[in-house]
């Protein structure tokens, strides 16, 4: 593949610095030993999203809930994993509009539903 | 530019990750599965009954196993980029590779999911909720072989010793793609599994 980006460094890596620093406050950038906390953190809120859907009931709790992980697990991907907080701000906002644009069509649909489908079957018919 | 920018090349600000024909394709993959989620919303809000009981029949621990595997296959091709970063070629290679065999896993889980789910009479037409997972889920299944595909090609090429600290764009781009995929998963695994 073409490389289109900035040149690369030929020196090695510095030790995870502190950077521009994340909402919950690690560095802005994954680094050898950083990866480990954020893979970890990620399985643990898996698990509780597992257990969730193994005894929530549906209601705004349910929801709330589904929808803030669904954001904050997409946050710590795209942040970590992919190292967007300094990269492109243009690739970066459409990211950040998608894991925000999702959770908002969760808390729609379960606010909304009937609105929902009283407009959708009147836009098919 | 600081030393700290100059020793870290994810701390060049404004610099696009892999190269700028990737992220084209991420961006398409990204609008049709915003679509498929309207679908899921609008199948949703029709038959809101079919979706509140519809996860109670799927297996919790196919998705949470599949998400686990997608994550910590992620997780690699972190540390693979981290490592041709610092010109470790055979540990790029270790990671790439790791990251193939836990992709792997993906499809493996996805066909005894739904053998699972055939025994007990969950197939395509079963209901609206388990045509949308179906639907979804496959779909996503499709994007994963590509990445798989994509992570394979970037193993031969790290083998042949392509990737080095200097240019190692084809790896990164590879390894965004997969990220991807992560993240589309993290929005369809609750969708099925958790919420009601």
């Amino acid at each position: 593949m073409t490389d289109m980006g900035p040149p690369r460094s030929q020196e090695p890596l510095a030790a995870p610095h502190g950077g521009a620093g994340c909402a919950w406050g690690g560095p802005a950038h994954i680094g050898p030993a950083h990866a480990e906390r954020i893979w970890l953190l990620l399985l643990g809120l898996t698990a509780a999203g597992a257990w969730l859907g193994e005894t929530g009931e549906r209601g705004w709790a349910l929801s709330l809930t589904v929808a803030f992980l669904i954001a904050f697990k997409g946050r710590l991907v795209i942040d970590h994993y992919m190292e967007m907080r300094d990269a492109s701000p243009t690739i970066r906002r459409v990211l950040y509009a998608f894991i925000v644009a999702v959770p908002v069509l969760v808390l729609l649909s379960h606010g909304f539903g009937d609105v929902i489908a009283r407009v959708t079957a009147r836009l098919i018919a | 530019m600081s030393a700290t920018l100059a020793l870290d090349p994810a701390a060049v600000p404004g610099r696009i990750p892999g190269n700028k024909g990737i992220w084209v394709g991420i961006f398409c993959v990204l609008v049709e599965f915003l679509l498929l989620f309207g679908v899921y919303f609008i199948a949703k809000a029709h038959h809101p009954e079919a979706f509140r009981t519809g996860p109670d029949k799927l297996a919790t621990v196919a998705g949470t196993t599949i998400t686990f595997l997608l994550l910590t296959s992620g997780y690699c091709m972190v540390k693979a980029v981290a490592a041709i970063r610092r010109d470790h070629r055979r540990a790029t290679l270790g990671w790439v590779v790791a990251a193939i065999v836990l992709g792997l896993g993906y499809p493996l889980v996805k066909y005894f999911e739904i053998r699972w789910n055939i025994a007990r009479g969950i197939d395509g037409e079963a209901g609206i909720f388990y045509t949308t997972y179906y639907y979804l889920t496959l779909n996503h299944l499709v994007h994963v072989s590509w990445g798989i595909l994509g992570l394979c090609w970037v193993a031969v090429r790290t083998g042949l010793g392509v990737y080095s600290a200097e240019d190692y764009s084809g790896l990164e781009a590879a390894a965004v793609y997969w990220h991807t995929t992560d993240v589309i998963w993290l929005v369809i695994f609750p969708f099925f599994y958790v919420l009601r």
